[in-house]
């Protein structure tokens, strides 16, 4: 067996715990009861929690990203070099030759995924009232992320980067279930019970915007 | 003023004094309290800090204690530190997480002097997190060890013993109401005018500020000439007529319970066919959304705003306005109950666009207005007094960009706030509710 292999296993190994972790915290969320909701609706829950994943997300609806626009960008293009490097961690893993095109996307992707996460960083560090919030795992989960992206790029361009860059998936992986970084579960968890709260109120969607 | 100032020191004293089977009984309230939302919004909190700017009390002080994820993590810490380690909570040494007397003054400091509960935080929140019902569960894990600052609580008080916040004798409120029937008489020029009391099977049972009897009887008067106007089939009654719930403000569930259940007793002994819900955003958000929950059970009758009322005879031509009759710039302020956490947001605009000549909107506005800062509790929490003054120049600053003469807020507890930022911030609007405006605007056919 070779250790590109056994890092391979390491990755799905890992990459199953956080599944399964991620699973878990939330069934475990389950565990803790559901209560029945009493109040006759005034509006759709479903429509509700369709405007959370779609016109919610728009920096006009929320204040939060139309006041921190830069904050908005970055957030929305880190995300996506995380996604990038999740791709490109599977074209590694499984042996995929990404054509020359699509190469040049997935490096673009994560040099500004890469930099919009340590611009966010730099926020957090800088920012007194962020500064004052942040716990070590803020940062922590930050730094590794930034990293894994970094090798990620590093790895499309030599080779040799390529088992830094899996050993790294490896310690991701683990880290997610137990950080912050466990909102790419949680994130969708709290955006439905948004959708379902504001839909059923008929506060959102609303048709009439602010004048 | 000194008995105040004795129950403010016999509150902290009280703090300071917690015994360890308090804490532990706190603690586990709030084990009793989690269920798999509140669970999932503790989890969740990315630290981002982007609620900050959307709360008034960090705009107006910028004191990092105001940012609603510092409040969030004051729940998540203390979850965290007792669930994390079930067996050893006993043991444990004690860090800044631990739930003892220290992090309850936080969370006094921060859960009940630095939030009005207006949703705002909520809803801008990126991840969705409802931090308002977080911080409001934070109030009844406090509650559970009669933690309630003392001077909210004795408004809650008040009400569950008096049957009203105000502690009207139900003699000074059937007089009120004979004196505004005779008012109304006068008014109308119709001798056989006047504001029914238990009244059964009457279409609509309308339910008040107390403050309006006490204080602002011409505010309960329009509302009655608005009636009028429009033949309507209403009663009040003479029992349990109190639409607020300081227990939605204090976090105690029983007894917020136990007030709504009276208005829902006065509907099944008038049996009315609708509930009123007067001018007043808390009142509409415990009636309306929470005593269901409250309560574990479902309204078989329907529940709605005045204002939803009052829209609703504009559009079937029950009442006619007339906008030259107010010929001031309006401006109007939504109240965080009633339109963010409520879910009216258009009917009182509609409302305003057939009773006033000049309108303005303020901005931002509907769901995402800005809290006047007497919700909450605040209005009678005098400690915090000082705090929900600053906290609403953001709303001063509002009303005075739209350079209106009026302020329409249909919330008394938004009046109340309003009138005193008004004098703090020399802002020089009159302030009044939906109803006195539409009153003013109103054409009464003589009686022939």
């Amino acid at each position: 067996m070779s250790s590109f292999t056994i890092l391979q296993i390491g990755v799905i190994a890992s990459g199953l715990f956080c599944i399964v972790m991620l699973i878990a915290m939330v069934l475990r969320t389950f565990a803790f009861g559901r209560k029945r909701t009493y109040a006759n609706p005034q509006g759709s829950s479903f429509a509700g929690i369709i405007y959370a994943f779609g016109q919610g997300m728009f920096p006009w609806e929320k204040e939060s990203a139309s006041k921190h626009i830069w904050t908005y960008i970055g957030g929305t293009l880190y995300h996506l070099g995380i996604l990038t490097t999740m791709f490109f961690l599977a074209t590694v893993l499984f042996h995929i030759l990404l054509p020359s095109t699509l190469l040049q996307i997935v490096r673009i992707l994560l040099v500004i995924g890469g930099l919009s996460g340590v611009a966010l960083l730099i926020k957090r560090m800088l920012k007194p009232h962020m500064r004052f919030l942040s716990g070590g795992d803020d940062y922590l989960a930050n730094i590794l992320i930034d990293f894994f992206l970094f090798l990620a790029l590093a790895s499309t361009f030599a080779q040799t980067v390529i088992v830094p860059f899996t050993i790294m998936a490896i310690i991701i992986f683990i880290y997610i279930p137990l950080g912050k970084i466990r909102h790419c579960v949680f994130f969708f968890y709290s955006r439905i019970l948004f959708g379902i709260f504001f839909g059923r109120r008929g506060v959102l969607p609303h048709p009439s915007r602010e004048v | 003023m000194s008995s105040e100032k004795e129950s403010e020191d016999s509150y902290l004293k009280r703090i300071k004094q917690l015994r360890p089977e308090q804490l532990k009984q706190a603690e586990e309230s709030f084990k009793r309290l989690l269920d798999y939302k509140t669970v999932a919004y503790l989890k969740s909190c990315v630290n981002c800090g982007l609620c900050a700017d959307s709360c008034h009390y960090y705009l107006a002080s910028k004191e990092f204690e105001a940012i609603p994820a510092y409040k969030l993590k004051l729940l998540s810490s203390v979850f965290r530190s007792f669930l994390k380690r079930p067996g050893r909570s006993a043991k444990r040494p004690k860090d800044d997480n631990t739930f003892d007397t220290r992090m309850v003054e936080r969370w006094v400091d921060s859960l009940f002097g630095r939030c009005s509960l207006c949703g705002r935080c909520t809803l801008n929140c990126p991840l969705g997190i409802n931090l308002t019902s977080m911080i409001r569960l934070s109030r009844t894990i406090l509650a559970s060890i009669d933690l309630v600052p003392p001077d909210l609580q004795s408004t809650v008080i008040t009400a569950v013993e008096k049957g009203n916040n105000m502690g009207i004798p139900r003699v000074d409120w059937l007089s009120t109401l004979q004196w505004l029937s005779e008012e109304l008489q006068i008014e109308v020029g119709d001798p056989d005018a006047h504001l029914p009391v238990d009244k059964m099977n009457a279409k609509l049972l309308y339910t008040v500020n107390p403050r309006e009897p006490k204080f602002f009887p011409l505010s309960l008067l329009a509302t009655a000439k608005i009636f009028y106007a429009a033949k309507e089939n209403w009663t009040v009654a003479s029992d349990y007529y109190d639409v607020t719930n300081y227990g939605f403000f204090s976090g105690d569930d029983v007894v917020a319970g136990l007030i709504s259940s009276r208005l829902r007793e006065s509907m099944a002994r008038l049996r009315a066919k609708t509930l009123i819900l007067g001018e007043c955003g808390h009142g509409y958000n415990s009636n309306r959304w929470e005593a269901p929950e409250w309560l574990t059970s479902v309204d078989k009758f329907e529940v709605r705003s005045i204002i939803q009322v009052m829209a609703d005879y504009i559009r079937q031509g029950r009442i006619k306005l007339d906008r030259s009759l107010n010929q001031k710039l309006v401006t109007l302020h939504d109240p965080c109950n009633l339109v963010r956490l409520g879910g009216i947001i258009e009917e009182q605009r509609y409302v305003l666009r057939n009773a006033v000549s000049n309108f303005i909107e303020m901005s931002p506005n509907r769901v995402q207005n800005f809290c006047c800062g007497g919700g909450g509790g605040q209005l009678s929490m005098t400690r915090f007094a000082k705090r929900r003054l600053e906290a609403g120049k953001i709303k001063a600053e509002q009303i005075s960009k739209t350079g209106a003469q009026i302020v329409v807020a249909p919330c008394h507890n938004c009046i109340d706030q309003i009138s005193e930022l008004n004098r703090e911030y020399k802002l020089g609007v009159e302030v009044k509710t939906i109803s006195e405006i539409v009153a003013d605007a109103l054409v009464i056919e003589k009686k022939k």
